[in-house]
């Protein structure tokens, strides 16, 4: 659809293009007031690193990005931090805003019947927390002791014995029980009249999902090949 | 994630023009509210490269090219068993070969266009052949309260006397008709429609 944003394109501008690079720019640590700056000139002033940055903003900007793959290790670090503060929005902010909401939803609906709604998001809570643990956990960990091995000769910790192959099976339940959601909440859950409740929790939904939707492109087709070519120059040394 | 949940496409466009390539990405984005992938090619190495290295619903191949000569079939037939190709041509007929390799003549209308894409990517056939009405049989209504109640489909075929395949059929046309894919989200669905009562959820 549009054009990728390159290093010399005005940053401002590109947010007024599209709202969702908020989200990136606050995942970098990047401050607003950021007035007529180019992206390098700001990944330049808060030392982040450009090729990640760019990957990022361009992920979430067009879904017909495709990245190209870069050999730049030295992104690794940046796109892990990045990671991080994604699931702390998730998990911070944007999941119990959405819960707050479905407890409201339950009060209207006034039903013991509707409570399998709530009951649902739990489930769907259970299984986001247990997916973003184990990444905070154990894969992101991994990431980094294998990078620490490639820059600094750190030893590798052969103890956590795991390949990057193993994490990419994860995310498609957690996506099934949210456009599930989604569904009934749209078809299946009969009112009289509008209820601007049930739009939030709606709107917040599909917000949430579309953030999924990126931060999972970002792992899958940057993060993961990038370090399973990691993984294979460290074997081959 | 690779295409999943969100139904994306994945498209790859092969030639050496840029105008047909931006002449083909436009009519795509014309004809469908989807989010997708298109890659572009404009040698046939990238574009085997790219089929080995990523998962495409669909290529689109500029015939008019003398650079691109008709692939051969068999091959990628093989090797990507659910790859669709569109061969766009001079002759002023559009073609089906099977159904998985089309051709559109480079003066096919919208009308085709839009036809053509409603085949090329992975789009509403779920939608399309869900029923309008979302009754459920009854039959359906009892095979989803043994559903949600944690039975599996072998003890569902036993306790209604039914064949495995029969308790699979179903299983799929309630999923169809209704659009919810979780026994989780079914089990929201079962109980707002008093086809299972809370009470008997309890202890599951």
């Amino acid at each position: 659809m549009s054009k990728n944003i390159t290093k010399e394109d005005i940053l401002a501008d590109v947010i007024l293009g599209n709202s969702n690079i908020l989200h990136v720019i606050e995942r970098f640590s990047i401050p607003l007031g950021i007035e007529n700056k180019t992206v390098a000139s700001i990944c330049s002033e808060y030392e982040i690193p450009l090729e990640a940055f760019i990957t990022a903003i361009n992920i979430y900007n067009d879904t017909s990005y495709m990245p190209e793959f870069k050999r730049d290790f030295e992104s690794i670090p940046g796109y892990l931090k990045y990671l991080y503060l994604s699931h702390q929005y998730f998990m911070g902010e944007k999941i119990p805003l959405i819960q707050s909401l479905v407890e409201k939803l339950l009060l209207e609906l006034n039903s013991p019947k509707a409570s399998t709604i709530p009951t649902f998001f739990s489930k769907y809570i259970d299984e986001v927390t247990e997916h973003i643990n184990y990444e905070n956990e154990l894969v992101f960990p991994y990431i980094e002791n294998l990078y620490a091995h490639y820059k600094d000769n750190i030893p590798l910790q052969e103890a956590k014995a795991y390949s990057i192959d193993i994490y990419g099976a994860h995310h498609s339940d957690i996506e099934a029980l949210l456009m599930d959601l989604k569904n009934i909440l749209i078809r299946f859950v009969p009112y009289k009249t509008p209820s601007p409740i049930l739009r939030k929790v709606i709107q917040n939904l599909f917000e949430l999902e579309t953030d999924l939707f990126y931060h999972t492109r970002l792992e899958n087709e940057v993060l993961i090949p990038l370090v399973a070519t990691l993984e294979q120059e460290i074997r081959h040394q | 994630m690779t295409t999943s949940a969100k139904d994306t496409y994945n498209i790859l466009i092969t030639s050496t023009s840029p105008i047909f390539h931006e002449g083909v990405k436009a009519l795509i984005k014309r004809h469908t509210s989807q989010q997708g992938h298109i890659t572009e090619v404009n040698n046939m190495n990238e574009m085997l490269h790219m089929l080995a290295v990523h998962d495409y619903k669909a290529v689109i191949i500029d015939n008019l090219d003398a650079e691109f000569p008709t692939l051969n079939m068999t091959e990628l037939k093989f090797k990507y068993p659910s790859l669709k190709l569109l061969y766009i041509h001079f002759q002023t007929k559009n073609k089906k070969v099977n159904d998985r390799v089309h051709y559109l003549s480079h003066r096919a209308t919208d009308e085709s266009w839009k036809a053509m894409l409603n085949i090329l990517l992975p789009s509403k056939i779920e939608t399309q052949k869900r029923k309008s009405s979302l009754n459920l049989s009854q039959r359906e209504k009892e095979i989803l309260k043994t559903l949600v109640s944690g039975k599996s489909s072998k003890e569902i075929s036993e306790l209604l006397h039914i064949s495995l395949h029969t308790v699979s059929t179903h299983r799929k046309n309630i999923i169809n008709k209704l659009g919810i894919k979780t026994i989780s989200g079914l089990t929201i669905y079962a109980v707002m429609n008093d086809i299972i009562r809370l009470d008997e959820m309890k202890g599951i």
